[in-house]
């Protein structure tokens, strides 16, 4: 195996682009190469480089080549990789949810809400649970945003309510009431030990209960979140990293104006 | 999936299932047999009934979104109508016939009502809220189901409400906990809480209906209703309202601990309180306030009371160990007087 950063195997692939077993595109069309970076909890050196390379091998992976090895401390190693994947996927077959709606700017949200619903739309955003971390909702919420995105804060047909970190769920679902919010915006980051599972689905479970659900639209975000997670625990819509304010106010905005027949 | 034999106690559950219209499935956490308890109820129901299946959460997938485990899969016989988003229409193998579709939106799409043409796996993923639930019942009624099943999610146990589904079936098992006692404190526990006893006094039901969120009703059957949006936390100058000679505490919403805590500050224990609330689904105690509750001369009950079917045990946990089924039974039978199902070994 030559010591280029591709393996010079003999190419025995259909190098032509199909849209049903589409692969990784490395230098050749089909050719599977993939990068894979990670770290093992082991001492660096040859028993290591192989540990990284077997380890790849049971991930199924082909022609391994193991590019860069490095130790992080006495008991880490951290490893680049080259490896070919084997399998396709048929991009025909993927559908696109129609809830992946075009994101709209924050004037243009403005106007739609100023349009289709006539009045301000009260959103209220905690960080429940024990869960400190206020980053992610005030990234969505204050009023300078965040990554040049502005926060709901600054929208002029947006009523934003930023209660902070480590609110109760009762506190958080009374607030909500009190407010008449249209809108319950949650932010969970630890999931250590699924902590956050059992946070959320008590608040969907009191929102029931006080029969607040059909009342609000119910959004979750966080690093771990996705919308199957979110579907699962009984939310309208989970937004995770590299989703903004815009994202989720043009969501909300167009969900409440659907339920209100527009 | 194993084939069940015909026993008493399958005959006596499905004699029961006959009974009720609707009937939830709903778990104390992930991974408890909620989908292998499905399974089970399928293959009873199977040729008996016309039944519609739908799930609040997502059930049947190949993978579990949160512990990536593999995870028993929906077999359902040609026939059965579901209730499924979009896109788990992708994610099935049996031949779906579309009848309806619906207004209702979920993260995984609209969701619509089919057929199955053909047995086979299905995805189940249906509304996520009780609201959209009756919509869902409506169509299935319209498509002539006569029993309708509804998979939970989770530990979610909102749609157990008796104004949602007629009867429920609860599910527990080892992935609870590695500690066997935390089991079966835990199961003990729901069970005491969904079978809470039902308060029918027909007098008092009549004032209990001139409260709106919160209310007291005196010794003297004095009625005061308090103008407050939630009973979740009351406010200080609420609190001082509420007089020594409260008889009953009439709680429109959630039960919760702060407001049980709130309640200590301004009523006596000993005195003999019947605490209302509409059905055990808005009791948000945990464990230390329930018992706290239980050492005081009060008293809880419903306005409508749960039909509770079953519980269905799982001694299997995903992340590896396991107990002895006939011993998580045993142990649990000791204060539970309902049928206790090992729906996995079908004992
Ligand atoms: C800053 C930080 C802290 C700060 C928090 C300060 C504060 N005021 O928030 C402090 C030091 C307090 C802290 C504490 C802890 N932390 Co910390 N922390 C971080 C760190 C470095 C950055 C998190 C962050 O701010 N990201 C930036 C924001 C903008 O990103 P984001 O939250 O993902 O938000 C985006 C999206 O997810 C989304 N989003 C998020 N929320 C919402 C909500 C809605 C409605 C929507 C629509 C979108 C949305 O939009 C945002 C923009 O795109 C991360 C590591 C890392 N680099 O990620 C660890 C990290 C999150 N922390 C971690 C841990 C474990 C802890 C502690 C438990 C540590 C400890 N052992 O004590 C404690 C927790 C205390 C508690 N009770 O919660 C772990 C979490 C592991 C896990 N998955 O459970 C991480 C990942 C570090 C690690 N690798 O171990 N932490």
């Amino acid at each position: 195996m030559g010591g280029g950063l591709y393996s010079s195997h003999k190419k025995n692939f259909d190098t032509t682009r199909d849209e049903t077993k589409i692969k990784p595109y490395g230098d050749t069309m089909n050719d599977g190469k993939i990068q894979l970076s990670f770290t093992l909890p082991i001492k660096d050196g040859d028993r290591a480089v192989e540990t990284a390379r077997q380890y790849v091998e049971k991930l199924n992976m082909r022609d391994i080549q193991v590019v860069h090895h490095e130790a992080l401390d006495k008991e880490f190693t951290f490893f680049v990789v080259y490896a070919t994947a084997t399998p396709t996927i048929d991009y025909t077959a993927i559908q696109v949810e129609e809830l992946e709606i075009e994101t709209l700017s924050m004037e243009e949200t403005d106007a739609f809400i100023q349009n289709n619903i006539g009045r301000k739309i009260i959103v209220v955003g905690a960080t429940t649970g024990t869960d400190a971390h206020t980053v992610g909702i005030d990234a969505i919420m204050n009023m300078k945003g965040y990554m040049g995105h502005y926060g709901l804060e600054r929208y002029k047909m947006i009523e934003a309510y930023n209660l902070g970190s480590q609110v109760s769920n009762e506190k958080f679902v009374k607030t909500a009431i009190e407010l008449h919010a249209d809108v319950m915006l949650v932010s969970q980051t630890v999931t250590q030990k699924n902590v956050h599972i059992k946070n959320l689905t008590e608040l969907v479970e009191l929102v029931e209960a006080e029969g607040l659900r059909k009342k609000v639209v119910l959004i979750v975000g966080g690093p771990r979140i996705t919308n199957d997670l979110a579907k699962e625990l009984g939310f309208d819509a989970g937004f995770g990293p590299g989703k903004y304010a815009d994202d989720v106010a043009t969501f909300f905005a167009k969900e409440i104006a659907r339920r209100l027949g527009k | 999936m194993p084939a069940i034999f015909p026993s008493n106690r399958n005959s006596d559950i499905l004699n029961q299932i006959l009974k009720y219209r609707t009937i939830s499935i709903i778990g104390l956490g992930k991974n408890v047999g909620k989908t292998t308890t499905l399974n089970y109820i399928i293959e009873l129901l199977r040729s008996t009934r016309q039944f519609a299946l739908t799930s609040i959460g997502r059930d049947g997938e190949k993978y579990d979104e949160i512990f990536n485990n593999p995870k028993p899969q929906i077999f359902v016989p040609a026939g059965t109508i579901l209730a499924i988003a979009r896109k788990s229409l992708e994610n099935m193998d049996i031949s779906p016939e579309i009848l309806a579709t619906t207004d209702i939106y979920t993260p995984l799409g609209k969701i619509v009502i089919v057929r199955a043409l053909s047995a086979g796996y299905v995805e189940l993923t249906g509304p996520s809220s009780s609201h959209e639930l009756e919509k869902v019942f409506e169509l299935f009624r319209f498509y002539d189901a006569e029993i309708i099943l509804v998979d939970g999610a989770i530990n979610r146990k909102s749609f157990a409400s008796p104004t949602i589904t007629n009867a429920t079936i609860l599910a527990t098992g080892a992935s609870l906990s590695p500690n066997f006692i935390d089991i079966i404190n835990e199961t003990e526990f729901a069970y005491e809480i969904l079978t809470t006893p039902y308060f029918k006094d027909e007098a008092i039901l009549t004032l209990v209906s001139q409260i709106k969120k919160f209310g007291i009703i005196t010794y003297e059957k004095e009625v005061i209703s308090f103008s407050v949006s939630t009973s979740l936390d009351l406010q200080s100058s609420i609190l001082q309202k509420i007089p020594s000679n409260s008889h009953y505490i009439v709680i429109k919403g959630v039960f919760s601990n702060i407001l049980l805590e709130k309640l200590f500050l301004v009523l006596s224990p000993q005195k003999k309180i019947i605490i209302l609330v509409p059905d055990s689904t808005k009791i948000f105690l945990d464990r230390e306030h329930f018992n706290l509750l239980k050492k005081t001369s009060w008293t809880l009950q419903v306005l409508k009371p749960i039909k509770l079917i079953c519980i269905t045990v799982n001694p299997y946990s995903p992340l590896g160990y396991h107990f002895e089924s006939t011993l998580l039974q045993q142990e649990l039978r000791r204060h539970i007087k309902i049928p206790i199902i090992d729906v996995l070994n079908g004992d």
